[in-house]
């Protein structure tokens, strides 16, 4: 029995975390993960802010998915208000959404491919969405941290000129995904290394509650946009699952999700409503417990709102500490080569810079281990034992 | 040999070597799209130094009024490393055209209420005496007069402080903060108490004077360093902290009760009127004694008192250089 680190630094992993990896000869048995290199202290620095500058501070929780944070805060937000935004306002919200989606699920995907040392599709998935970044840094006029939605609506509208190229790139994207999930889906090497590993069942699945394209790959049919209204109302969505629950089974949901996302901006912007963009709110003393389906998985944020629009106490949760911890407990107890964990770790797709949310330290500067009740429990009330 | 006829031929080509000399940038990436946000332009001239482009930035230090000498008035400079392009000063700007521009966001008109409101302009209509300067002096067109009541739109109001300037009644128009409240609640309260124990160790010496007279007024000093350094370890910002204490010695007034116990001849009357059970008689030595912390200030015990016990003085407060002024007055109230 030895134990194999990874990370913090570590060219097999994009962001700071450590694996601690129980090895039996190549096998690897049982994984520790290790959080804590990140914090920023977003929650912080929001307290006592008008809402007007936390609207941009959480778009800057997470860059891959810096739609999907400022749109679940503003919907809270909304909802607090107790209004709805124009109808034009929502369609536009799914399209910089699904855009969003789909850039994301490229990327996750590309890492995984350079994970398991395929270079040539994850080079071609990356240039691919080169053309999703391009409509999107067109139409709210930044690549990454968009600033394009308000509490009542949107920023700025969409023109005619600019539907037309969203068309004209989406027809480039589609043939494309469609030819690299071929290729996926018949290449020998990449079955090799990606059907029967990291698997976790469905029961597995909702124990530990993961979330998102983790969770559908296990078979878990569910979906945030099932519940929002927009996409219920004007969409009829229906989530991507598969049951096989493997690696394979979570890249092949990412792609299945993409085409989804492509049919679904392609009917957002034929039958896209006229009228205004935006309203204006007033936002009242309240709290709200807001939760929106991100592409990494669920995404909640829980606040309350003072007078004068202030900000109280607010809690964040990213979707990857929920799949980090099925990862971890489930996917890598029975990989076949140490090569695996890595890959299984990425499949993932783990996002650290947003999921450090708190580290608990004692006086020395020691980290503590708060998971579970009991642990919390001996901490405060019997104070330092261990 | 062969092979090196082969390659002067495949590449001395004419149509492979006009490639390299007529080569161009393709518009697509040479040409930003028309709403691409870049760092917001800044046209002086336009500029009316209202302040609202600093008070909606989310970023901190990125935005900044800087006073130039030549054209008498300050102009937002943007810090480049600091600014993150969300183009929000833009959409504020309240001058037509707007003095700052980036991409397509100048376009987007100031209809809504985006602006964040960390200070409250607020117009005290008990003081103001309709003197109707603060109208002049807005630039947003935000005050107004109706009915010969002078009110502030608040949501056009831009928090510039024009109208605080020119107002020639202190207090009429307040500077009111929003963000904050709980620290405000503390410095306020560290305040109250650092006077009020500064007030009682004073009055105590005072009354003890042998030329005290009981009807003439007391005035004392208490420097504002004094609270300063703990002040600014529940909110570090000294400017904010000068502003909450002006704020709140303006209308701050505090009743100080003081227990003269030689002349206390322990007939218990206070005993049973006091409303928090903060008089309590010690039988050793035949006297009522007050407890502080439980004590109310609400001078029933003063009233009841036949041998003049207690002693109730009201103290108010004015902020001047950096100084707070307290005039101690003796109480109307007689029992």
């Amino acid at each position: 029995m030895t134990y194999v680190p990874i990370g913090p630094i570590h060219p097999g992993i994009k962001e700071p975390l450590r694996i601690k990896l129980k090895t039996e000869g190549e096998r690897v048995v049982a994984a520790e993960v290790d959080l804590g290199y990140f914090y920023r202290g977003v929650e912080q620095i929001a307290k006592g802010k008008p809402w007007q500058k936390v609207v941009y501070l959480s778009e800057r929780v997470c860059g891959i998915c810096s739609h999907f944070h400022p749109v679940t805060f503003i919907e809270g937000l909304e909802k607090i208000a107790d209004c709805e935004p124009p109808l034009r306002a929502q369609y536009l919200r799914v399209i910089i959404g699904e855009l969003n989606r789909i850039q994301s699920h490229l990327i996750a995907n590309a890492i995984y491919f350079l994970a398991i040392e395929h270079e040539t599709l994850a080079i071609y998935l990356l240039n691919v969405r080169e053309k999703i970044m391009d409509l999107t840094e067109m139409i709210t006029g930044n690549r990454v941290h968009y600033a394009w939605n308000i509490v009542g609506g949107v920023r700025m509208d969409i023109k005619e000129s600019q539907k037309k190229k969203i068309l004209e790139n989406l027809d480039i994207v589609e043939p494309a995904v469609y030819r690299y999930r071929k290729m996926f889906k018949t290449g020998a090497l990449l079955g090799l290394r990606s059907k029967d590993i990291g698997k976790m069942s469905k029961e597995d699945a909702i124990d530990v509650r993961a979330v998102g394209p983790t969770a559908r790959g296990s078979g878990v049919k569910f979906d945030w946009r099932q519940k929002h209204p927009t996409f219920t109302d004007y969409f009829d969505f229906k989530p991507v699952w598969r049951k096989e629950g493997d690696n394979y089974a979570r890249i092949m949901v990412r792609f299945d999700e993409i085409l989804e996302s492509i049919k679904m901006i392609r009917r957002a912007i034929d039958e896209l409503p006229e009228g205004p963009i935006r309203k204006e709110y007033k936002i009242p003393e309240g709290s709200i417990d807001n939760r929106y389906e991100a592409p990494r998985g669920e995404v909640t944020y829980i606040f309350e709102t003072a007078k004068n629009g202030i900000i109280g106490d607010i809690t964040i949760r990213t979707p990857t500490i929920m799949n980090l911890e099925a990862c971890v407990k489930h996917m890598f107890n029975d990989s076949p080569t140490i090569a695996d964990a890595v890959a299984i770790y990425q499949s993932i797709d783990p996002c650290i810079a947003c999921t450090e949310r708190v580290t608990i330290v004692d006086e020395d500067g020691r980290k503590k281990d708060f998971r579970g009740m009991n642990n919390l429990r001996r901490m405060f009330t019997q104070g330092d034992e261990r | 040999m062969s092979s090196v006829i082969w390659y002067i031929y495949e590449f001395a080509r004419k149509k492979w070597i006009k490639r390299f000399l007529d080569a161009k940038t393709d518009p697509e990436i040479a040409e930003s799209p028309s709403r691409f946000r870049d760092f917001p332009q800044v046209q002086k001239e336009l500029c009316i130094s209202c302040g609202a482009c600093v008070a909606s930035c989310p970023s901190p230090g990125a935005i900044k009024l800087v006073r130039d000498d030549e054209m008498e008035m300050a102009y937002p400079v943007i810090n480049e490393s600091a600014c993150i392009r969300c183009g929000f000063c833009v959409e504020v700007c309240p001058t037509e055209p707007k003095t700052l521009k980036t991409g397509e966001n100048y376009l987007i008109k100031e209809e809504y209420r985006i602006l964040p409101q960390e200070t409250l302009y607020v117009i005290d209509d008990y003081l103001c005496i309709r003197c109707e300067k603060c109208i002049d002096a807005c630039k947003v067109g935000a005050i107004s007069s109706k009915d010969n009541i002078i009110t502030i739109d608040q949501s056009k109001c831009v928090s510039c402080g024009d109208c605080i300037k020119t107002c020639p009644i202190k207090g009429a128009i307040k500077e009111v903060f929003i963000t904050n409240i709980d620290e405000q609640k503390e410095i306020i309260n560290l305040l109250v108490k650092s006077l009020e124990e500064a007030i009682n160790l004073e009055v105590e010496r005072v009354r003890k004077l042998p030329d005290y007279d009981p009807e003439k007024l007391i005035k004392l000093e208490f420097p504002l360093s004094k609270i300063m350094e703990r002040a600014l370890e529940i909110l570090p910002d000294e400017e904010k902290v000068t502003k909450i204490v002006e704020n709140i010695t303006d209308r701050l007034k505090i009743n100080v009760i003081t227990w003269d116990e030689e002349k206390c001849k322990g007939c218990r009357l206070c005993i049973d009127e006091c409303p928090t059970g903060a008089l309590t008689y010690n039988e050793e030595k035949g006297v009522t004694e007050r407890d502080p912390d439980k004590c109310l200030r609400c001078s029933i015990c003063y009233q009841t008192c036949p041998f003049g016990v207690p002693g109730l003085y009201t103290a108010r407060f004015l902020l001047r250089d950096g100084r707070i002024l307290i005039t101690l007055k003796p109480s109307q109230i007689r029992g």
